[in-house]
């Protein structure tokens, strides 16, 4: 019962957006999260990103309204973990067997350029962004965060959008040359 | 050209909020309408990639502020080191606890159980060597009882003195040799017996003393008769607790500890006998004299020259 209050606890605090939680959850179960990873024989190094990219991935799954309140998270991390690692263990052995790589000129695809868009923009425009259209906030929650007026908030999200859409139509254009 | 309503539409089909006549509506402009569909494309590679970065953002986030400990071959090294640097001390510890370790013999870091397959060839030759060197010291030892010129205490001395040598050789590599058909022989009781020491030093006293003490005695009686008051005690106790005890190395000598006498290599305990002489201790064992005086340690016995032996004794 006190697991299950803690589990809605961890997930009203992410809900706010206390990425706090996020390093409280990796120190209590990096340890039994690792060692699922170890039996997957995952390379050592890679485990703690590997980690890592699940916490954000259940982060994620809660801002959108994916994840129940009522499933206990420490279990559903440790059977995410176990299924990451089935997978990545899966694809190591597919790595092996198709030794020849057909690598493309440009291998990095095209979320990734648009990602690293979002990282040129300024702090304020960029986390406008990543709340809303991430995250779910609403316009209102966006307007909150920035402590500025909703009508204020749609305007600033609607200039970065449109910011980003250049930047981008810029980079795809200039890769595409 | 998108406009804010367009926005608001494309945003809601590609969170998948979009629903009912409103979607119906969406999908037919998007097949009748290529601008629009690549404009709906292109929304959603932005969704995504905003998604992405956030994710990517908040993995960053935990890598940095974590730091998560990785065992290279050099840490594990490190760690393997420290144990045994801490094993090591520890075996040092336990040994100076030991109870040999009190009496100065302080083996810090002996491991026995590594030097133990050494020390079985070792211990063979060493016990063989031992015992030519016992046959040796016994010899010695009668050639010494039966004269008695000059050098019979420091013969005595050098011949007790290697016999504990060899008895403490022996005894250790008795120890080493589990495992080996070595009979250990260990330091035997004979027998132990309440023993009278003869007072010689009361015969000695003169007319003169023996009347004044009886002088006293008679005053005391007179001042005090109903007191009977005890005789006057002698200085030392009249008896020894005598131990008899048998070295397998044939040690000779003794410890006299408060009324407590060990005697070692007497072969014939009835043929000795105590004297008490001006509160020195003799012991007549056979036609030898010798003096006894206490000490905690063993010491041989040294026989006294005819000249010294008191004409009260003999």
């Amino acid at each position: 019962m006190a697991g299950r209050n803690k589990s809605k606890e961890l997930i009203k605090e992410i809900k706010d957006g206390n990425e706090a939680v996020l390093l409280y959850l990796f120190r209590k179960y990096y340890g039994e999260m690792k060692r699922i990873f170890q039996s997957y024989r995952v390379d050592e190094k890679e485990i703690p990103a590997q980690v890592a990219a699940m916490l954000v991935k259940i982060w994620m799954e809660i801002h959108r309204n994916d994840f129940s309140e009522n499933i206990d998270l420490p279990s559903y991390l440790l059977n995410t973990a176990k299924e990451n690692a089935s997978k990545l263990a899966i694809e190591k052995k597919e790595g092996r067997k198709n030794k020849i790589k057909y690598l493309t000129v440009d291998d990095k695809n095209q979320q990734q350029i648009v990602a690293e868009c979002v990282n040129v923009l300024d702090k304020a425009s960029r986390q406008a962004l990543q709340w809303h259209y991430a995250e779910n906030y609403t316009i209102e929650q966006v307007a909150e965060k920035l402590k500025i007026d909703v009508a204020g908030a749609n305007d600033f999200l609607n200039k970065a959008f449109g910011q980003l859409s250049s930047i981008v139509k810029i980079r795809t254009e200039y890769a595409a040359t | 050209m998108i406009n804010a309503q367009d926005h608001i539409l494309i945003e809601r089909f590609v969170e998948g909020t979009l629903t009912g006549s409103g979607l119906k509506e969406f999908q037919k402009r998007m097949t009748g309408d290529d601008s629009f569909k690549s404009e709906v494309d292109f929304y959603s590679l932005l969704f995504s990639g905003i998604t992405l970065s956030r994710e990517q953002e908040l993995a960053h986030f935990i890598t940095s502020n974590v730091s998560v400990k990785q065992y290279t071959p050099r840490s594990v090294i490190a760690i393997v080191i420290v144990m045994l640097i801490i094993i090591a001390s520890g075996v040092g510890v336990w040994n100076y606890l030991e109870k040999d370790a009190a009496s100065g013999n302080k083996n810090f870091f002996t491991f026995n159980f590594l030097s133990k397959q050494q020390s079985k060839t070792a211990t063979v030759s060493a016990i063989e060597k031992q015992k030519t060197e016992k046959k040796n010291s016994t010899k010695e030892n009668r050639m010494n009882e039966s004269s008695s010129d000059e050098n019979t205490k420091e013969s005595l001395q050098a011949k007790n003195d290697s016999a504990k040598e060899i008895y403490t050789q022996s005894h250790t590599a008795d120890s080493l040799s589990d495992d080996e058909n070595i009979v250990i022989k260990k330091d035997e009781m004979i027998s132990s017996v309440e023993m009278a020491v003869v007072n010689r030093t009361k015969e000695q006293k003169t007319d003169a003393e023996k009347a004044k003490e009886s002088l006293t005695k008679e005053a005391v009686e007179r001042l005090n008769p109903g007191a009977q008051l005890p005789e006057q005690e002698s200085s030392r106790s009249n008896t020894l607790q005598v131990e008899f005890w048998l070295s397998p190395v044939n040690y000779k000598g003794f410890k006299l500890v408060k009324n407590k006498l060990v005697l070692f290599g007497i072969d014939r305990p009835d043929a000795v006998k105590l004297y008490s002489l001006n509160d020195q201790l003799y012991m007549q064992y056979g036609q030898m004299f010798s003096k006894l005086n206490p000490t905690y340690d063993y010491q041989s016995f040294l026989a006294l020259k005819e000249s010294e032996i008191p004409p009260q004794l003999k």
